[in-house]
């Protein structure tokens, strides 16, 4: 029986909020009502005027050293954005603390806010001191003049979506004897680490970083937050802990949301099928506020727009721009489904254009070796994998469904590697990863990797929750990265640990169990193609009550290179297919006129329950290990950039009319 | 004021604010951390409890409208330490991931075996509609309750 799972059922878990001390301080914020305004009074809590900080470091040098405008901790002279943090209160009583927070006067002098990238574009800048509300802009691949036959152009969009992990963030800090010990659920308590030492001046040496029991996160818990901040800043100043937990509420106005994104794309092509190129322009909405993730966002997603196509000409132009909206952060996927939905839904506009299959163009302009796109995206070659895939799925019989078809990859974000630490302590073995597990049940590759190479039983070893005591450095989880990275490091932190025991005699695994050894081993990685896993899904929709498109099977058959664990692969992949799916369909964070967020509930957010899920048909497989000795290929983020685009040509196929924005238009069903 | 709840068969009493919520009771009044607050609305059964056996989402409730009623939490599932079918089986199959939901599909699944019949797949996710699995696409926990359903 594994532990791990077991003590969740029986109400044994620790997540942040169940972090419970004598003398807790419950923190409440203090929050924008306007997404764009000056203050002209904050009364009450603890303001600007007392903790002026950026979420970049204290130092204004190192602020104006970025080439864009970094998140106040607390708002000052002006809001930029509706849920913005304005002040911080506390008390002893949770009720107490909402009653407070009540108390805070602000007042403002409302302005226009801007809330698209098309006024973005046009407006005065948001911030004081720039030209524009551009963050950044962004050329790759290389210009091309073409003689195609075939010029084909559209308009895609992608809205914000939140993350919505189902336990909200949260944060225990607790100053103690010249030591800040903080308890959050997190991707990773490195980066939560290194931020707050950098933003209060702490020496990293004097700073704890505890994981707790972290209930999913999906990109939302891999950065430092102004709460963050806060929660740190008042445990210093009263010696006291201090707790915040984030209300849906919160998670909807101010946790960082992702997508947002906008492309306008030209494909090129001869009149056979063969495509000569793709070329256009892709803005990111990244709000108010940026950082090194939102601001080269473009890049990233132009990067892999060829995805395991060989396009020979590629040129993209990115752009990233400002809004009086949430600064936008990562969602599961983090531009690989932007990259997908784009590439893909072009490749149908040209297919329809000359009555091609879809699939057989798609067949047609995969690289017969490896291939390396003018945007310097090296990919294998993949026909052997899709076509194999075709027949699996039984294509023939899903066309007559009029199934929508996706091709694509998934590129694991392996740079920077991982660490791995094991300790052998009372017969049992101790592991910790760099990257922090939360929904991807690490604990199954782990368990299986100590057998593999110790030869040490399942229940023996267990998965502990990032500590940066006990395993110093390391990087985060996010990216499907880790079965690779952790999995590698852990591999080798197991070899060394073998070593050391054959050193001093221990050979048989229950010896090596009664040992105190421990090993650690942390390596840079860089990507190799043989890495990036293949992905084919495939979509059937159906109108429901006269009126409703929904998805009624999803199709995956997915390469996940040397699978780790199945069981814990398929959840993975019908948990991403289900939020890709509901990204096609409702999910969406809209924002009215004034910049308000227009979901006020979960539900409202448009997440999938039960009864939205439609029939999954898993395929996994495995086209080859990647080059790592325990050859994993990531999985993670598979389901939301295959689903999309299947789904959105599904219900185009089933409407007759061309989805090219997400969430789906109702207005285009009548 | 003063209000006395009873919880898995242990009696809890205290002096709270009218206002407080069941969630807020079970969990910092009588320490029960199992039952989750997901959403605060009603929309996600991470707070999900038996009331008089019946499935409650308990941030939807004053903690005293409780009193006098029979309480069942995660953690009063059965026997001390042990766990019933549908959690084991939940557990040994890996349904889940993060494990936040754990609580709400342990309720309703519990609820299931005890009152439903003819048990299949399409009940289950029906039966199971108002609790929230943001990690899993729901597929593995549905057949591991209607499995579980079925045998009984
Ligand atoms: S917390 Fe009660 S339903 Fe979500
Ligand atoms: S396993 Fe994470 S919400 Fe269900």
């Amino acid at each position: 029986m594994n532990e791990r799972t077991e003590k969740f059922f029986k109400g044994k878990g620790s997540f942040v909020d169940d972090i419970n001390f004598p003398d807790m301080l419950y923190l409440e914020i203090v929050r924008s009502t306007k997404a764009h305004a000056k203050l002209l009074k904050v009364k009450g809590g603890l303001t600007a005027d007392a903790l002026d900080l950026t979420l970049v470091s204290t130092g204004e040098s190192y602020r104006k050293g970025k080439n864009y405008e970094v998140e106040p901790v607390l708002a000052k002279e002006k809001v930029l954005y509706y849920g913005q943090p304005v002040s911080a209160v506390y008390d002893k009583d949770k009720y107490k603390a909402k009653d407070l927070a009540e108390t805070v006067e602000i007042s403002y002098e409302e302005l226009k806010p801007i809330l698209t990238i098309e006024d973005s574009l046009s407006s005065e800048p948001i911030h004081e001191g720039r030209k524009d509300n551009i963050v950044s802009r962004f050329e790759v691949g290389k210009k091309f003049s073409p003689e195609s036959k075939i010029k084909l152009s559209d308009e895609l969009f992608m809205e914000r979506v939140l993350p919505n992990p189902l336990e909200t963030r949260g944060i225990v800090a607790f100053y103690n004897s010249g030591k800040l010990n903080v308890w959050i659920s997190t991707q990773s308590v490195y980066s939560i680490k290194n931020g707050l030492s950098r933003i209060l001046g702490l020496n990293p040496a004097d700073i704890n970083v505890y994981q707790t029991d972290t209930g999913g996160a999906f990109g939302s818990k891999s950065a430092v937050y102004p709460e963050y901040v806060i929660a740190s800043y008042l445990s210093i100043k009263t010696k006291k802990p201090v707790k915040w937990i984030e209300s849906r509420e919160e998670h909807i106005s101010s946790t960082r949301p992702g997508r947002g994104v906008k492309a306008q794309l030209k494909i090129y092509g001869d009149e056979k099928g063969k495509i000569d190129g793709i070329e256009g322009k892709i803005f990111v909405d990244v709000g108010a506020y940026a950082d090194d993730l939102s601001s080269t966002s473009p890049s990233w997603i132009g990067y892999q727009i060829t995805g395991p196509y060989m396009i020979e000409n590629v040129f993209i132009e990115g752009y990233s721009v400002y809004t009086n909206k949430a600064p936008l952060g990562p969602y599961r996927g983090a531009g690989r489904p932007e990259a997908a939905f784009f590439m893909e839904r072009m490749i149908d506009l040209y297919a329809d254009h000359l009555g091609l299959d879809p699939v057989d163009v798609r067949l047609k302009n995969l690289p017969e070796k490896e291939f390396i796109s003018p945007t310097g995206l090296k990919v294998l070659p993949s026909k052997a994998f899709f076509e194999d895939g075709i027949k699996k799925i039984n294509y023939a019989e899903l066309k007559k469904k009029n199934a929508g078809i996706s091709f694509g990859i998934l590129i694991p974000a392996v740079d920077g590697g991982e660490s791995a630490k094991i300790k052998v302590e009372n017969g049992t073995v101790k592991v910790w990863l760099g990257g922090n597990a939360h929904w991807q049940r690490h604990e199954l590759f782990v368990k299986r990797i100590i057998k593999e190479v110790l030869g040490i039983p399942e229940d023996k070893v267990v998965l502990m929750n990032g500590n940066t005591s006990e395993l110093e450095k390391g990087i985060g989880t996010w990216g499907s990265r880790s079965a690779i990275t952790a999995g590698y490091a852990l591999y080798k932190a197991a070899l060394a640990l073998k070593e050391k025991a054959e050193k001093i005699g221990l050979k048989e695994p229950q010896q090596v169990l009664s040992s105190e050894l421990s090993s650690e081993y942390y390596e840079n990685m860089q990507l190799d193609p043989s890495m990036i896993s293949f992905l084919l899904t495939a979509a059937v929709a159906e109108i429901e009550d006269g009126i409703k498109p929904v998805i009624k099977e999803i199709w995956a058959y997915y390469d996940v290179g040397e699978p780790l664990s199945l069981e814990a692969i398929y959840g993975q992949i019908t948990g991403g297919l289900l939020m890709g799916v509901q990204e096609v369909l409702t999910e969406a964070l809209k924002y009215d006129e004034n910049g308000k967020p227009v979901p006020e509930t979960l539900s409202a957010t448009g997440i999938a329950y039960s009864i939205n899920a439609p029939k999954y048909n898993v395929q996994i497989t495995s086209f080859g290990r990647s080059n790592t000795p325990h050859g994993a290929k990531g999985v993670g983020e598979a389901g939301t950039i295959g689903a999309p685009p299947a789904s959105a040509r599904a219900i185009e196929n089933l409407i007759k009319k061309r989805v090219n924005r997400l969430p789906l238009n109702l207005d285009l069903l009548t | 004021m003063k209000i006395k709840l009873n919880i898995n068969g242990t009696n809890y009493e205290s002096d709270v604010e009218p206002r407080m919520l069941l969630v807020d009771f079970i969990r910092d009044v009588a320490g029960l951390k199992g039952t989750h607050v997901g959403c605060e609305t009603g929309s996600c059964g991470s707070c999900m409890v038996l009331l008089d056996g019946m499935p409650v989402k308990s941030c939807l409730m004053l903690a005293v409208q409780a009193e006098g009623k029979k309480i069942i939490t995660v953690e009063g599932l059965s026997g001390k330490n042990g766990l019933n079918k549908v959690q084991k089986a939940l557990s040994e199959r890996k349904a889940l991931q993060c494990g936040f939901c754990a609580a709400g599909f342990s309720i309703i699944g519990t609820w299931i075996l005890d009152n439903e019949e003819n048990v299949d797949y399409q009940k289950v996710k029906e039966d199971i509609a108002g609790v929230v699995c943001r990690c899993s696409g729901y597929d593995q926990i549905i057949k591991t309750i209607t499995e579980v359903a079925k045998n009984e």
